[in-house]
Formats: structure tokens, sequence, C-alpha cells
């Protein structure tokens, strides 16, 4: 498991984590989402060891990851965001060298790089030297480095950045193997639908804090049952405050010059009203978008912006 | 593709430096002194007959002042010896007599040479006085008044003089009652040829090399930084301390590999003992293990790979010019060899020299080794603070 207690990064005056506290416990999948820049792959870093923390402590399976490195580490698997391949190398010299760095020797290792090539699909270019890898390919091969070792601790950050819809789903389900096999796996994203999918615990991080924990169900009801709205055109926001005060079930989120976002319960009953009401008001829309409850508007309601912005 | 640029590059240098040279026979560094005679008597012509005769290490020319002074001013010989009038009379009366040497400022080893051996023809004088002094007296003393030559009886008693002298001597002299031999512990030497500047160039060609090599493998860390490899190996159990242990390990290697082609080609193109390689092996990989650490600190502490680049050549090839491995130090003027006692591949250069032409002392070992284990560890530990705390975790 990994325990994260007021974990907080300084870079100089810049806060990059900012207390952040949670437990990830072993057979679950723990994910941390939130926007580019939100602290998700300094927490990464702290937690594998690679930075060391302003404050605060993370241990994993018990061991303190500054004071006791080498035991923490023993179980860690690491994921990054970017590749970290030997290009020059084979598929299986790659995992013959980082199952080495893990004490894994002989006939064991043989079996595992066997076990891991054939599960990430990669067992009949296992001999080909990595550069000439497609993007997906690869990506699979950083995902098996991270697990050749059998870990019991999974790290993932970002794993699925850039790459195809069929890549994606098969790394996902290695995750999901991974976790079912008792490992504790933590799983770092900005794609909302692959943290919905995917965890069975969130955290939802932005500029360093998490604003909000739970399992999916805890918080998509902290979303509450109102859609998202939005709106482009042309809007005077203070009118358009005081015309969505008005209307009952009505919140205004955020409002600017071009563009409005609204939490309405049951919106698809009450466009009409709306549009008339802010046509009152003197605006003009171009454009309506309407979402349904889901972590993204629970990030909007939360941080008054989207996940993706 | 490196490695074989480790080697040619150097290779091709020596091999030009060697036929620009005369090849493996070439010309031994030979100091020409220009002689300014203003005596002209027997003991002037003496001194001068005696340079030329210095084994092949010095040689005279009888020439004018100012021509002489020019001369040495254009850096044309080692030295200008003015031998003033009244020398030679000097010489046999035993009183103090003023020779001027002027040398070359460009030049220490050949000026100090020349200098060397007009002490010894001091201290040849001297004893002969010792030895034949009443007899130089008497000739200095010159023939009787209102005559210009000497007596019979006086020329009876120097001859008689001097032959007595002889025969006292003859029982130190005939044998020599001091033999000196040398011998070698170890193989038998074969006759040892005199050194050569192509045999002086040998160690500045591995040094040469293995500073390239140095500049070369250090640059590898960029590539573990782009490829992400350093950051996995950073959350690995064995951290950073254990891949760069691995990788001087694997650096050793290579570094044994390319100085045994250079100074084994060196060596046996030179005919030198091949006796002396393990430890010219042994020192060469040491030495560049010590420079590989040294680049390896400047390439984690520039901002690109780019400006890597720019500053470790700038660095490298001053360190080639007056190291030693351009040109020997042996030909190098003052200055240089002033600065070159603070620049580590100088020290590792003279020592593996030592060590390739038998006349390694323990002391000099022992101090170009402290010196450069020094400055390998700490390069080792602050190249280790900076992978640790920045440059694993930027982005490449």
């Amino acid at each position: 498991m990994i325990e994260v207690e007021g974990l907080r990064k300084n870079y100089g005056d810049l806060i990059a984590v900012h207390d952040v506290s949670f437990t990830a416990q072993p057979a679950m999948i723990f994910g941390l989402l939130g926007p580019n820049g939100a602290g998700k792959s300094t927490a990464i870093g702290c937690i594998s060891g690679l930075l060391q923390p302003t404050a605060g402590r993370v241990r994993v399976l018990g061991h303190d990851v500054q004071l006791e490195r080498r035991a923490a580490r023993e179980h860690l698997g690491v994921v990054p965001q970017e590749l970290a391949l030997y290009e020059d190398l084979s598929a299986t010299e790659n995992l013959a060298f980082w199952g080495a760095a893990y004490a894994m020797r002989g006939d064991r290792l043989n079996q595992r790089i066997h076990e891991v090539l054939s599960v990430t699909g990669l067992l009949d270019r296992a001999r080909e030297p990595v550069k000439r890898f497609s993007g997906g390919m690869k990506r699979r091969l950083n995902m098996a480095c991270g697990m050749v070792h059998q870990p019991k601790v999974l790290l993932l950050d970002e794993p699925t950045v850039g790459v195809d819809p069929q890549t994606r789903v098969r790394l996902l389900e290695l995750v999901r193997q991974e976790a079912a096999q008792g490992t504790c796996v933590l799983y770092t994203t900005h794609y909302m639908e692959e943290a919905e999918s995917l965890c069975d615990r969130l955290a939802i991080i932005d500029h360093g804090k998490i604003i909000a924990g739970g399992s999916l169900a805890e918080l998509r009801a902290m979303a509450g049952e109102s859609d998202v709205l939005r709106l482009s055109g042309r809007f005077d926001p203070d009118k358009v405050g005081d015309t969505i005060k008005a209307l009952p079930g009505a919140e205004l989120v955020q409002a600017g010059a071009d563009s409005l976002r609204l939490a309405i319960r049951g919106a698809q009953h009450k466009l009409p009203e709306l549009f008339s009401a802010l046509a009152d008001a003197g605006s003009e829309i171009r454009e309506t978008t309407l979402t349904q409850p889901s972590l993204e508007s629970l990030f909007i309601k939360l941080t008054g912006k989207e996940l993706r912005e | 593709m490196a490695l074989l640029l480790w080697l040619l590059i150097p290779l091709g240098v020596g091999a030009g430096i060697s036929l620009a040279f005369g090849g493996r026979d070439g010309p031994q560094p030979v100091a020409q002194v220009f002689i300014v005679d203003e005596d002209r008597t027997f003991f002037s012509r003496l001194l001068a007959g005696a340079i030329n005769q210095a084994s092949g290490i010095m040689r005279a020319e009888e020439v004018e002042l100012a021509a002489g002074r020019a001369r040495i001013e254009k850096g044309e010989g080692s030295a200008l010896l003015i031998i003033p009038k009244g020398f030679g009379e000097a010489v046999l009366r035993e009183t103090p007599a003023r020779l001027t040497l002027i040398t070359n400022p460009e030049q220490t080893i050949l000026p100090g040479i020349v200098e060397e051996s007009l002490e010894v023809f001091a201290d040849g004088v001297f004893y002969i006085h010792r030895v034949f002094g009443d007899e130089l007296r008497m000739l200095a003393a010159g023939p009787p008044a209102g005559s210009s030559t000497f007596p019979d009886v006086d020329v009876a008693r120097l001859s008689v003089s001097f032959n007595q002298a002889v025969q006292r001597l003859q029982t130190y002299l005939f044998p020599p009652a001091i033999d000196l031999q040398t011998t070698s512990a170890g193989d038998a030497q074969p006759q040892q040829r005199p050194m050569t500047l192509t045999m002086l160039f040998l160690p500045g060609i591995v040094m040469m090399s293995l500073l390239f090599m140095a500049q070369g493998l250090s640059a590898d860390v960029w590539q573990e930084r782009a490829q992400g490899t350093l950051r996995r190996a950073a959350c690995a159990p064995p951290g950073l301390v254990t891949m760069l242990l691995g990788k001087m390990l694997a650096w050793s290697a290579l570094i044994l590999l390319v100085a045994m082609v250079i100074l084994a080609l060196g060596m046996f193109y030179l005919a030198l003992p091949l006796s002396r390689l393990p430890a010219a092996l042994a020192w060469s990989v040491f030495s560049g293990l010590a420079f590989l650490l040294l680049m390896l600190l400047i390439q984690l502490h520039a901002t690109s790979q780019r400006a890597a680049s720019i500053l470790t050549n700038s660095i490298v090839f001053p360190l080639l010019m007056l190291g030693g491995s351009m040109f020997p130090t042996e030909v190098m003027p003052r200055w240089m060899n002033s600065v070159n006692r603070f620049i580590p591949n100088a020290w590792a250069l003279e020592r593996l020299k030592d060590i390739l032409f038998d006349r390694a002392d323990a002391a000099s070992l022992l101090a170009a080794f402290s010196g450069l284990s020094a400055l390998g560890l700490v390069a080792f530990l602050l190249s280790m603070r900076r992978l640790r705390r920045a440059f694993a975790w930027s982005q490449a």
C-alpha cells in the first residue's frame, strides 16, 4: 500500500504539491485526476523517491521512501510518462536489464520476461531493437519494464498519453490485470473517461492540492444532479448574473463576455425558458453544449474551469 | 564509430608527427650554441671543442657578437656564449673570469644542458689546477725577462714535473681506482637508443586519445536523460551511484582497449620494451577514468547538450596544447611549462613518460596518483549530487 501524509514540494516560491494526503490499498486502482500542471507528476516523483519532498512523508509497504530507500524501491514499479527504454537494445534486453536492476536472475527472470512480453503482445518482436517499434509498442514495453519485477506497488504516470485507442485499451486492461493480482496501483491521468472507467478510488488534484477524493460513486454524488450547460456567443456578465439568479435550479458557474457556464438541474426541460431570459438580457447565443453530471462537472464545480484547459 | 575515431585521430596525428620529425629514428633535440670567442687562445678553443664533443647533445658555431645576439633574439639557437678576452690567461693563473651565457627564453631544457656543461668545465679547470697547479702557474708566468721562449732547463723541469704528476695519478687512473658499473634489475636491456622527438610524442598521443574518450563517453549521460532511462534508474533499488559505478567499469574496459592498441603499436614501432606495457596500461586506465569524471562534471552542469559540447571542446583543446599532447614539454617555452604543472593531463602524461622510458620513481608517481584521485573523487561526488538533485529529473 501507499501512504502519503502532508506531502509538500516547493520549487522556490512555487508550491507544486501542497499538503497532499491519501492512502492507496492493495488490489485497488487509485487515481489521481487533474489537468496538466496540477502536480500529479511531482507527486509521483516524490512517491517514487526521485524527488525529495519539502515536507511530509511517503511510505510504500510501510517503508519510508526517503529513509528506507532501497527497501521501498524493491517492491515499487514505475511507469513514467515519458518513455524510458534503451532504443538500441531489443525488448528482451531492456526487460533483462531492468529486471536485473531489481535483483531478478536466471530462470525466474527469463520466465517473467516471457510472461510480460506475452501479456503486452510483444513476444513476436522480442528480439528486435526498440528503435524499430511503433509508438504504441514502445508504450507497452515501457509498461512492461515497470512490471517485469512483479512489484507490489505500481505507479503509472499518464501512461496512455499520445497512444492510439487500441493501445490505450490494451494498456488499461494490463493495469486492471495487475490490480486483480493484488498489486496496489496508483494511476495519474487528465482523462476523465480513463479515471471513471479504471479507478476504484480517486483524488482530484488542482494547483497542487487535492480538492476532492473518494470512490467514484461518492464523487458523482458531490458533483450533484446538475447538468453542465456551456454557451458561447455574446453576453453581458452583469445582466446574465441577475437573469440566472431569477431562474430556479440554475447556478452560474462562470461568466464571460463570450462564454457562459451554468449548472442546471433538469436542463433539458429548462432550455427554452433559459434562452428566452438570456435573449431578454441582450445575449446572443451561437453554440450550446449540454453535459450530464460527471467528474468533469465536479471539477468545473470545484474549480470553475474545465479539466482540459 | 566513436571507438574508431578515438583510435584513428591520435594515431593519425602521431603518424604525421613521426613522419614530420624523421620517423622512428628521428632527430634528438640538440642545443645549438653560438660562441663569440674574443680570447682566441688554446683554452677558449678547448671550451668550444668540448661543447662540440658533447655526445651529440650540443653543437657549437662561432659567430660575431652582433650576429650572435640577433640570432638568439630570433630564437634560432639555444644559447649564446661570450668568451671574453683574457679568458685563457685567467684559466692559467686561476683568477676569476666571466663567461657570459645568453639563453633562448623560449627553451628551458636545452639551455639548461649548456649551463650545466659550463659548470662541469669550470669544475674541470679547478681540479686540473689542484693536480697541475704549479706547472700551470709556471707557464702563466711566462719566459724570463728578455727572452721570448722558455729556456731548455725550464722546459725540462716542466716535462719532468708533468711526467711525475702523471705517474702519481697512474696508480689511480690505470686501471681506475673506482670502477663504476651499472646493471638493470630484470630483463637485460638492449642498448638504449637516444630519446627522439617521436618517442616523446607517444605519451602525448595516448593522453590525446584519453581526453577525446573522456569527452565522448561523458556525453552519454545526455542520451540516458533523453531516453528517460536515467530517471528509471534513479527509481530502481541500486540507484544512481551503482549506475555510475557500473558505467565506470564499462568505461574502463573501453579505455583499456584503446590504450592497449595505441601503446602496443607505439611501443612496437619505437622498439620500447613491452614489459613496461602493463604498468603503462594501468596508469592510462586510471588517468582516463579521472578525466572522464572531470568531463562528466562539466557535462552535468551545462544547460543543454549543445552547450556541453561547446564547453568541453573549449576545454579539451587547450588542455591538449598545454598538457604536452600537441608537442612535448621538453620543447615547450618556459611559460607553458610553468602553466602545465597545474594541468591534470600534464601530470598524467609526465608519469606515463616516466613509466615508458623506465625512469619512474615512487614519489612522483604517488604525487600524481594522489592529485588525480582527489580530483576524480571530488568530481564523482559533485556529479552524484548534480544527478540526484536536478539532472535526472529534468526533461530532456
